[in-house]
């Protein structure tokens, strides 16, 4: 499904990403953890394609085509999907405005027919639901004034929308209460299927318990330093950074 | 360099001539006026940028501009309003000037109404110059001002509302002013609007231009509002880019009396509305908001003056202003309270957007405040679009001309919220999609 070589990313004139090796095949779930400042959400904007981050060596494989060659909207068409760590606010856009965009733009590239804004209505009810997301959260400018967790309750909620392919969930359970981090994961896991993988960025072996992941990899100082089963979560846990990063430092 | 530009325009220098052509002409006390006034613009002639409220604007090119006046109606012109997207939906009176002149044929002036008159300027010279003649000759003796000077001289058709105390009319006055220029010539038309006490009155203005030619737009609009009267004005100046539009609306509040604008400008190749509004009466409260678009080498204008004289007045001014090119814009907004305005709220605020490294805007806000109980504010920012924004949109699938028109229309939006009015909203709506999916034209333009 994604297939990571030798990925090199410069931010600001500084080398962030050193040379990110991974491999992520059709269905699996895959957990990136690491200390602050490591490099995880540069590794989630380079693949979703932000301007200013700039691979420098490697290649990105996505569905066997070549990631890196498409724009930001093309790799969202594509069913690539960034749960943003910090969900952007947009003053004066409605939320079911700029949801119906996304689906549409989503449905034409599939060359299937666009949704008026009734059949949009009824195609978002039952995800609402799920997600415990109110009309009023929806007629709202896009994240304007959410609180932390609804916000990272909306992103989940527009990737229940899209329903992509390969989704990307930078610490989408930073900030979030017991409750919510259920609903989150329970929106999650509903999600995946044999068709679809993701890259679960996270701080907190607790989301593992809910969405058990296939492997475990930490990142540190711009590297893959650590890859393991789920075990490894707890293992960090246990025993902090400290002793990974040490010894990559030495 | 000199604080005056000395233009030989040869309508000025025809006046005679073209006086002898214009609404009202033979009545003693205006053909005076306009002599004074003439006097008095060839004395204080145009400004140049050494003076302080003109200094980034510039009529150079305007002053080179040899503009006339056509001395008979040129005949038809052929265009159509729905084409031009000049009026509103609806069946309510509506003016129609063409090139200066009153038209008739495409005017709804409505029946007559108790204690509600609606009427061209030229016919209220005829039929009413008692009520028109002391506010005509109050204006115009206010200053020395170029434009006001000018367009006494000049004075063209337009609009003239006297709406009696408590008349409310229900349904906005249109006026429409459609500019069909062939070869460069000048309009000064001139409204006027009296509401008395009680009186609720809506007007709506739209400046559009229709013909090849280069055209210089100088309309003034008076506005008094009575005691406790309510006026909402709304305008779009939606000008041809090879026009040059130079307004003055100048208004007077009496006690509690309430007066909003709106101003939409997106038009002309260099533009400039001014808004003076003085709250004379104590707790009278005044509302200036809108939006201009600009593009390629437009300049646009927007300079206010709110002077607080009576006590317990409110005034609230918010502009927001999206530029595109070498475009420039420039807000000046004044706010002054004298010292007998206490208990005095004015608020000012400009938000400009700057859609390229070669556009740019200049805001000036000024507070002049000679009272102590007082709470006045203002803020301008300018910036560019947000990169986050843009790529949460285009992350979740929007293009990059999408994501960026719909961060654009949020922006304006903004300011669009305040009109209360459902039918205008939607012109103003579409004024900006069509601003928004509009191609550079590839003419010259005005100013550049
Ligand atoms: N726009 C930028 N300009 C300069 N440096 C940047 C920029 N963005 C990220 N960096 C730097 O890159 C490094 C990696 O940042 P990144 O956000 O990827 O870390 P992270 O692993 O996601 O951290 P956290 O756990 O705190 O979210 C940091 O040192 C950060 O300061
Ligand atoms: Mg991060």
């Amino acid at each position: 499904m994604l297939e990571i070589r030798d990925l090199h990313v410069r931010v600001d004139e500084r080398e962030v990403l050193k040379g990110i090796d991974l491999t992520i095949a059709r269905g699996e779930v895959h957990a990136v953890m690491g200390p602050n400042g490591s490099g995880k959400s540069t590794l989630a904007y380079a693949l979703a394609g932000r301007d200013g981050y700039e691979v420098t060596g490697g290649t990105v494989r996505y569905r066997g085509a070549d990631l890196l060659a498409l724009s930001i909207e093309e790799r969202a068409r594509e069913g690539l999907f960034l749960a943003f760590q910090y969900p952007v606010e947009i003053p004066g856009v409605a939320g079911t405005t700029f949801l119906r965009a996304a689906v549409n733009a989503r449905r034409r590239h599939r060359g299937e027919r666009e949704l008026d804004a009734m059949q949009f209505v009824k195609f978002v009810r039952g995800k609402q639901a799920e997600l415990n997301i109110p009309d009023d959260m929806l007629k709202r400018p896009v994240n304007v004034g959410f609180s932390g967790g609804e916000k990272k309750r909306n992103e989940v909620f527009q990737m229940a929308l899209l329903e992509p392919t390969f989704a990307v969930l930078d610490e989408t359970d930073s900030g979030l209460d017991i409750d919510a981090l259920k609903m989150v994961a329970n929106g999650v896991n509903a999600l995946r299927e044999p068709a679809r993988s993701m890259l679960v960025i996270t701080h907190y072996q607790r989301l593992l318990d809910y969405i058990v992941p296939d492997r475990v990899h930490v990142l540190a100082h711009g590297r893959i330093v650590k890859s393991g089963g789920r075990e490894l979560a707890l293992e960090l846990e246990r025993e902090g950074y400290g002793a990974l990063t040490a010894a990559e430092a030495a | 360099m000199s604080r005056r530009i000395v233009a030989e325009f040869p309508f000025v220098e025809r006046f005679d001539e073209v006086a002898a052509g214009l609404p009202g002409a033979g009545l003693d006390w205006l053909d005076a006026l306009r002599r004074d006034s003439l006097d008095a613009f060839n004395r204080v002639a145009l400004p140049s940028t050494r003076v302080e409220a003109w200094k980034y604007t510039n009529l150079k090119d305007l002053a080179k501009t040899p503009f006339d006046i056509a001395a008979s109606p040129e005949g038809d012109s052929p265009f159509d309003l729905d084409g031009i997207r000049a009026g509103g939906p609806g069946a309510g009176r509506r003016l129609v000037f063409v090139n200066g002149r009153f038209d008739a044929g495409r005017s709804r002036t409505g029946p007559p109404s108790e204690g509600l008159a609606v009427l061209s300027l030229g016919e209220a010279l005829r039929s009413r110059a008692r009520v028109v003649r002391p506010h005509i000759e109050r204006l115009s003796s206010l200053e020395d001002e170029a434009f006001l000077a000018l367009n006494t001289a000049f004075m063209m058709d337009g609009c003239v509302i006297v709406a009696g105390d408590g008349v409310t009319i229900d349904r906005p006055v249109e006026t429409v002013f459609v500019n069909d220029a062939r070869s460069p010539t000048s309009v000064h038309p001139r409204n006027l609007v009296v509401a008395g006490a009680g009186s609720r009155i809506a007007l709506t203005e739209t400046h559009v231009g229709a013909g090849p030619s280069e055209y210089w737009s100088n309309p003034v609009t008076e506005i008094v509002v009575a005691a406790s009267a309510s006026v909402v004005h709304r305008k779009i100046q939606r000008e041809s880019r090879r026009a040059y539009h130079l307004a003055n609306t100048r208004v007077t509040l009496a006690e509690r009396g309430t007066y909003r604008a709106f101003l939409m400008s997106v038009g002309a190749g260099l533009s400039r509305c001014e808004i003076d509004a003085t709250l004379e009466g104590e707790g009278a409260d005044c509302r200036l908001d809108g939006a201009y678009l600009a593009r390629d080498r437009q300049h646009t204008d927007i300079t206010t003056r709110v002077t607080h004289a009576g006590s317990g007045g409110s005034s609230r001014q918010a502009f927001r202003g999206v530029l595109d090119g070498r475009s420039r814009g420039v807000f000046q907004g004044r706010v002054s309270v004298r010292p007998d305005a206490q208990r005095t709220d004015g608020h000012q605020l400009n938000k400009t957007l700057l859609l390229s490294n070669d556009a740019e805007i200049d805001t000036k806000p000024e507070l002049e405040i000679y009272a102590d109980d007082v709470k006045c504010s203002h803020g301008a920012t300018a910036g560019h679009l947000d990169e986050l924004e843009l790529l949460y949109l285009r992350s979740r699938g929007l293009g990059a001309e999408e994501a960026r028109r719909v961060l654009i229309r949020a922006f304006v939006a903004e300011a669009v919220e305040s009109v209360e009015d459902g039918p205008f909203r939607d012109r103003l709506d579409a004024e900006i999609d069509d601003w928004l999916s509009r191609e550079p034209p590839a003419d010259a333009e005005a100013g550049a």
